[in-house]
């Protein structure tokens, strides 16, 4: 009865572990590998470390609450317009464009998550196909604003903390990404091993259930859209920061599209299978797409298949697999995830 | 029906739980017929009657899970017939399935864990660890010392036999502390070796608990019922003490003597 013993919680049986910031210094050491490692490629590496949010975004939804959306870019444009546009009229602080793009990504979240986490299932796929469409021809609409087709240029941001130009090389563009992706990463891992996180696990087994558990489940639904939608913001606008411009297809429904199939990829309701499933979608792309635009799609296509059919909880599976195997080899301690 | 200002006498803590006049159809279809049910507190009903009488809907429409085409439901003196399914578990009126609902892929302490973290309104904490929650581990032990099935705090749901799937089911609803409890057929589908458990689980429920008990075995309906009531095509044909039941003539034609 009275177990006081060290770590109640895992005497008590929860799959959730860990508050050390472990796979954060990892995921630094990696990054700044290839910091030195591709001097080169700073430019693709930034824009893998921003499809990351947004796939970990995706992940919040999907992998931990259950919302399948197609419409994440909705708010990664929107998150992408509102930083280009502080910069251009207000401040081109990053750090303070940042939050204005986490805020907005929220709010337009708030705002469409009101209205469509009544419904369920397909009907809400379908509602956040349509928002992503809405967004995308506002955004065309209001060229004087946007500059529509052209793109949203002309800012320029002020060096970071007030002391890092944003260099031709985008290496202050690529650590600052990757020190916000490390942040969120750590939020985010604090975030689903917390009591709200379980919630929000607890919906995606059987949301009538926790109905009849009491939980208010349309509003814990909602702070999770709010939320996911808040780090897409975030994603959007490193995006514009480190271009310093913005494009109409950070709306587009390719965008929300292929960060599903990352996700997909990579495995769902674990973060670090967003990480995964980006960078391999990302690499294959950019190398095969080199060879002949054509070839990509097919390789992405035979890989999901592949993996849908042989991996059913995503490349993730790989790794629980050799990791298994290792601590068998190891005399069965266990996985021990925590450390 | 009488009126309010012939009765002043009733006080509302006299009634835990009321449904007055419940009645639901679904087409032509009358799954709830003017049903009328008042329990106290600490009161042992059960509910019994045929396959398809309407027992589960029932409860489906005093949890808010139906709306019910009239009538009125009342908790406590609260009239809760509107209220959110979800605000209706708050206030203390809470129910377990017939079908086992549990999610099954998290293990049994962090099924047991939502529910307390509900009770003890812990679930909005977004970012302190769940064994930095306090009193939450406390709790959860205590709630699987008392259905026994601590060593399965481990286990995926989905990796338990059926019979322990229902005491989760129990744990559940009790880490809810609940003023009024449906238990809709706990002993469904379970092998009479594990009925025991279930059994002893009923039994051992809070004695200030006002429950109602849905069961086809007549064994634990009589062992656990200080008043039974028979529902027979959506209508309440009787109500009495498990002596009066089972010596009804209709009730036993109707449905004790049909080989249940
Ligand atoms: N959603 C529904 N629509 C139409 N008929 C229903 C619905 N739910 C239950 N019924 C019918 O209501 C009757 C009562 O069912 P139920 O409450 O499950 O009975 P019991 O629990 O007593 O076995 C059955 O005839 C069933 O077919
Ligand atoms: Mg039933």
């Amino acid at each position: 009865m009275t177990q006081t013993t060290v770590k109640p919680s895992l005497a008590l049986g929860t799959l959730h572990t860990g508050r050390l910031p472990i796979p954060e210094l990892i995921a630094l050491v990696v990054g700044l590998g290839c910091f030195f490692a591709f001097p080169s490629n700073l430019g693709f590496m930034t824009e893998i470390v921003i499809m990351i949010l947004l796939v970990l975004s995706l992940d919040l939804l999907l992998g931990y609450t259950g919302i399948a959306s197609l419409g994440q870019a909705a708010m990664f444009g929107g998150g992408a317009y509102c930083a280009g546009l502080f910069a251009l009229h207000i401040h081109n602080d990053p750090l303070l464009g940042l939050i204005m793009a986490a805020l907005f990504g929220g709010l337009m979240a708030g705002v469409s998550g009101l209205l469509f986490l009544r419904a369920h299932g397909l009907s809400f796929i379908i509602l956040t196909i349509a928002f992503g469409s809405l967004t995308f021809a506002v955004a065309n609409q209001l060229n004087w604003l946007t500059g529509g087709d052209d793109g949203l240029y002309g800012y320029i941001m002020a060096p970071l903390f007030g002391a890092f130009e944003f260099d031709f090389f985008g290496r202050t563009g690529f650590l600052y990404s990757l020190g916000i992706l490390l942040v969120v990463f750590y939020g985010l891992r604090r975030l689903v091993n917390s009591p709200f996180g379980l919630s929000a696990q607890g919906i995606r087994e059987d949301r009538q259930r926790m109905t009849s558990l009491g939980f208010p489940v349309y509003r814990v639904m909602l702070m999770i859209y709010i939320i996911a939608g808040a780090i897409a913001g975030i994603a959007g606008a490193l995006s514009a920061q480190t271009i310093q411009v913005v494009g109409l297809q950070s709306l587009s429904f390719t965008m929300s599209a292929e960060a599903l199939v990352m996700l997909i990829l990579g495995g769902t309701g674990r973060l670090y299978g967003a990480v995964i499933g980006t960078v391999v979608f990302m690499v294959v792309h950019h190398y095969a797409a080199d060879l002949d635009p054509s070839t990509w799609m097919l390789v992405i296509g035979l890989m999901l298949i592949a993996v849908v059919l042989f991996l059913p909880k995503g490349m993730v599976q790989l790794v629980d697999m050799t990791r298994n195997k290792v601590s068998r080899l190891n005399g069965g301690a266990g996985h021990d995830n925590s450390k | 029906m009488t009126t309010l200002n012939e009765q002043p006498a009733v006080t509302p803590t006299a009634s835990r739980f009321s449904v007055q006049g419940l009645s639901k159809r679904f087409g032509n279809l009358v799954v709830a017929d003017d049903i009328h049910i008042d329990l106290t507190p600490g009161a042992r009903m059960a509910l019994i009657g045929p396959n398809g009488a309407g027992k589960s809907t029932f409860v489906n429409l005093v949890t808010g899970l139906l709306t019910p085409s009239s009538g009125r439901i009342v908790l406590d003196g609260e009239d809760i017939t509107t209220m959110s399914a979800s605000r209706r578990v708050r206030n203390g009126l809470v129910r377990s399935f017939q079908v086992t609902r549990l999610f099954r892929e998290l293990t049994v302490a962090d099924n047991i864990r939502l529910a307390v973290l509900q009770e003890r309104q812990q679930y909005m904490r977004l970012f302190s660890g769940l064994a930095n929650t306090p009193g939450l581990d406390e709790e959860v032990q205590r709630i699987l010392n008392e259905l026994n099935i601590r060593d399965r705090a481990s286990s995926l749901v989905h990796n338990l036999a059926y019979g322990e799937q229902r005491l989760v089911e129990i744990a559940l609803v009790l880490a809810l502390k609940p003023k009024v409890l449906l238990l809709d057929e706990p002993a469904a589908g379970v092998p009479d070796s594990e009925s025991d458990l279930i059994l002893e689980a009923v039994g051992n429920l809070p004695k200030d608990l006002a429950v109602l008990l849905i069961e086809h075995d007549m064994d634990l309906v009589f062992s656990f019922a200080e008043q039974i009531a028979v529902l027979v095509n959506g209508a309440v044909m009787a109500t009495g003490t498990p002596q009066e039941i089972a010596h009804n003539e209709t009730v036993r034609n109707i449905y004790l003597g049909k080989g249940h």
